[in-house]
């Protein structure tokens, strides 16, 4: 099988991710802080030790500020739904995945009113149509880095300064950037981030990650048992206790450690380009055939490694179909769990069908898949 | 000697310093007398390592909640 479905999750993983979790499982899979005995403070130094790494990635200063959760979307709820009150405005973007979209619109019950950033053409947010939806109201920002269809990464910097010069809280959604593009939270003023473990991280699914920069208050969604605190009737006020309710995913959490290393030593730099190259390659290779259109940005610098393809005249879960049978390529069609941008690119009613190679995809993975679409769409 | 922590992570924090540090250390549950009924963790060092580990505390932003004597490494 050519895996080029990694823009869902990545496929496959590390060694190192195989051999974290199966070491965690054999030797040391207790509860961390859920006790003081040699396995339970091994578990908690593991944990500690993937939060750390990710502080490293991500250039946080303060590792505890990094909350271990479910996943991408998962983080997302937990600082949407913590943040905002009633009153307050919050400013996402008309290109955004439902893990955004759907969360955001259920504020409205609490009176929390959303603004949308209109996107230009190419499916990016400017800082200028930010800027355009910014009122007195205005609480947070919340956008995400790169699309999950068109590919186009937003100026987050640029978008960054705006919020921090006012007073305005931005959040990040890194679902298909974090470990593949470069990401500084300081640098980008970046006051919340929410990443998944198991795309670019390569970690294992069912383990993501939220940042909240010092001196942000959150209000926690889940209550329960933190192994801190426990003559308390309310939540431990610190992190990562207060948004860690419950037994955490501590063999997720282990196998991240590794995705995490393996980033780390090959250089998130190096793998944007080795991923940016295969995108131009593959873009080039089918950009030419008939009745296909590319969504995102024409500048392949402006991309993540997500190529979507809108067809014409065929119906892309009948090539995807194809594609997956004859050929053997994994790929995916449809709006993506993203409506908003389907519809910013004109493709609500057919969908597309979105290429997302990975780090170990290869050149002539890529090659084979252009060929099989041309192939297939010359029938 | 213990210096109890508010959490596992930070407990495991202080340990990671002061090993770091050259300095002996390992997590313990905070025996009964002082852990007011709560999980409760410490971590164990020697009486000597006691002001530059609260130095630490301090530099790694671990606050310290109290420091049990008679509880020797």
């Amino acid at each position: 099988m050519i895996y080029l479905d990694n823009g869902a999750t990545s496929f496959p993983k590390p060694r190192s991710v195989h051999a974290e979790m199966a070491g965690c499982m054999e030797n040391y899979a207790a509860n961390a802080g859920r006790g003081a005995h040699k396995m339970s403070v091994q578990a908690a130094e593991k944990i500690w030790e993937t939060r750390v790494l990710l502080a490293k990635l991500f250039h946080i200063p303060s590792p505890e500020r990094i909350v271990f959760t479910q996943n991408c979307t998962d983080s997302i709820n937990i600082a949407l739904g913590g943040i905002p009150e009633s009153g307050d405005d919050l400013i996402i973007s008309d290109m955004e995945h439902n893990s955004v979209y759907r969360p955001s619109l259920a504020l409205s019950k609490e009176g929390v009113r959303t603004l949308f950033a209109r996107a230009g053409e190419d499916g990016t947010v400017s800082p200028e149509a930010v800027l355009r939806e910014i009122t007195p109201r205005t609480r947070m920002i919340c956008l995400q880095h790169a699309s999950n269809v068109g590919g186009g990464i937003n100026p987050i910097r640029e978008i960054g300064r705006l919020a921090r010069e006012r007073g305005i809280l931005f959040m990040v959604d890194a679902a298909q950037t974090a470990g593949c593009t470069s990401i500084d939270v300081e640098r980008d003023s970046i006051d919340i981030l929410a990443f998944p473990g198991h795309k670019g991280l390569l970690g294992p699914q069912g383990v993501g990650g939220l940042y909240i920069r010092e001196g942000i208050a959150i209000r926690p969604m889940r209550a329960g048992g933190t192994g801190s605190l426990s003559e308390s009737a309310e939540m431990p006020p610190f992190l990562p206790d207060r948004l860690e309710a419950g037994t955490v995913n501590l063999p997720g959490i282990a196998g991240l450690s590794g995705g995490v290393r393996f980033v780390l030593s090959k250089g998130v730099d190096r793998i944007e380009k080795y991923e940016r190259r295969l995108c131009e390659n593959f873009i080039r290779a089918v950009e030419t055939i008939p009745g296909v259109r590319v969504l995102g940005p024409e500048e392949h610098a402006r991309r993540v490694g997500v190529v979507s393809l809108a067809l014409e005249e065929r119906d892309v879960g009948e090539i995807a179909a194809v594609l997956d049978e004859k050929y053997g390529i994994a790929t995916r069609a449809g709006l993506h769990c993203a409506p908003l941008a389907a519809a910013r690119f004109g493709i609500l009613d057919k969908g597309s069908i979105r290429f997302s190679p990975g780090v170990f995809t290869t050149p002539r993975e890529m090659t084979y898949a252009a060929r099989a679409m041309r192939e297939i769409l010359s029938r | 000697m213990l210096l109890q922590v508010a959490s596992m992570t930070d407990a495991v924090r202080m340990k990671k310093k002061l090993r770091q540090m050259g300095m002996p250390s390992e997590v313990v549950q905070t025996p009964p007398r002082a852990r007011r009924g709560g999980c409760g963790y410490s971590v164990r060092i020697q009486e000597k390592a006691l002001q530059p580990a609260e130095t630490a505390a301090r530099e790694i932003g671990v606050r310290i909640l109290g420091v049990l004597k008679g509880e020797p490494l």
